[in-house]
């Protein structure tokens, strides 16, 4: 453990420019891809805490882009999820692969050279027991010292650990805004907007959340994080005005970015 | 949803929209930026204006966030062009291009001329 933190300190100690692809929040895109060959490492990890009983889960998603041209990116991600629970027979706890995930990332325009940064993204995800197909238009805007984020999210997801195949479609709208403090550090605030459109019929599920979200870069390396509690179900409130059976009280999200 | 919610979300992104519609992007060469280089580089072209806009916006935004010309004095321009322009792949030549597009818009911008 020790020669790994060795290596990550040496790796960022030794790493050029901070990239374009550093994020200034954790879960709204902007339109930046990596440079032609350059490459990036970007451990997430994202706490979700807070559902009806006692309940605790860690993403954690592991990912490798790359800059292909210009104009496009593409990663690899390998994502594991672990859960604590409160069940009918007791706190239960399970880690789980949950798969491997393709993502594509095409900038149409720039943030500050045009009147808006468009880019298009699309990701594969596929597990032992599902599969995800993702989309996303990414919207985003610097002027001065403000920068501002939009994107709109449709995601279509089989599960196959029922008998016969699930199919749930999910939306998500994430705007965010930040204000530079320095040319390295900012502070703004995210919303996300996730509705879970279940199969069968049952209800769906949509909740808001909003909540402060810093970052900072440096040379060869940047970090992210924002805490995103729920403010409000949109459908399906399940204790007073907040949705707990899809969505989670509180989001924690860290990302971390390393120019390799 | 609820019309309110729907009407808030939309008015958000319309604002959103707005602010990027009214926002300022980087503007375009123009003959006058020709003649303002004539006396430091004759025989500079619209041409080599526009691809060295073109250069800034591909090549730099790849390893940072765009800085519009005017951020720095006309002056700075040529050393930090130089001192990214290998991480950049920029050719001499497109470098030059670079360096005139970016020195001819800070040089107006920064002289108070709007477009």
């Amino acid at each position: 453990m020790r020669r790994v933190l060795q290596a990550a300190l040496a790796l960022a100690v030794s790493a050029g420019g901070a990239a374009a692809s550093e994020r200034h929040f954790t879960y709204t895109y902007e339109s930046s891809v990596l440079r032609p060959g350059a490459r990036e490492l970007e451990p997430w990890n994202t706490f979700r805490l807070g559902r009806s009983g006692s309940y605790g889960a860690l993403d954690t998603r592991v990912e490798a882009e790359l800059g292909l041209t210009d104009r496009l990116q593409t990663s690899l991600y390998l994502n594991l999820t672990a859960v604590t629970a409160d069940t009918p027979l007791g706190r239960s706890s399970s880690t789980e692969l949950e798969g491997i995930s393709s993502e594509w990332k095409l900038k149409l325009s720039d943030p500050v050279a045009d009147r808006a940064g468009v880019a298009l993204y699309g990701e594969l995800s596929a597990g032992p027991s599902e599969v995800e197909l993702e989309g996303k238009l990414i919207l985003d805007k610097r002027v001065g010292r403000l920068l501002g984020a939009l994107n709109v999210v449709v995601e279509e997801g089989w599960n196959f650990d029922e008998p016969g195949t699930e199919r749930q479609t999910t939306f998500e709208v994430d705007a965010a805004a930040g204000w530079f403090l320095t040319p390295r550090l900012t502070a703004g605030l995210e919303l996300r907007s996730h509705t879970v459109v279940p199969p069968g019929g049952e209800p769906t599920r949509s909740a808001l959340f909003l909540g402060p979200t810093v970052s900072y870069a440096k040379h060869g390396w940047w970090v992210a994080a924002s805490v995103l509690p729920q403010v409000r179900a949109l459908a399906g409130a399940s204790h007073g005005h907040l949705d707990l059976v899809e969505h989670e009280r509180v989001e924690v999200r860290v990302l971390f970015g390393l120019e390799l | 949803m609820r019309p309110k919610r729907r009407l808030a979300i939309v008015s958000l992104a319309a604002g959103l929209c707005a602010t990027a519609a009214c926002a300022a992007a980087l503007r375009h060469p123009t003959p006058e930026d020709v003649t303002l280089l004539a006396p430091k580089w004759p025989g500079t072209t619209l041409a080599d204006l526009q691809r060295g806009r073109s250069l800034y916006v591909r090549r730099c935004s790849g390893c940072h966030n765009l800085v519009l010309p005017a951020a720095h004095s006309p002056g700075a321009w040529p050393e930090r062009v130089d001192r990214m322009a290998d991480k950049a792949r920029l050719r001499p030549g497109e470098r030059e291009d670079v360096v005139r597009f970016l020195v001819a818009v800070a040089s107006d911008d920064r002289g108070g001329a709007s477009r």
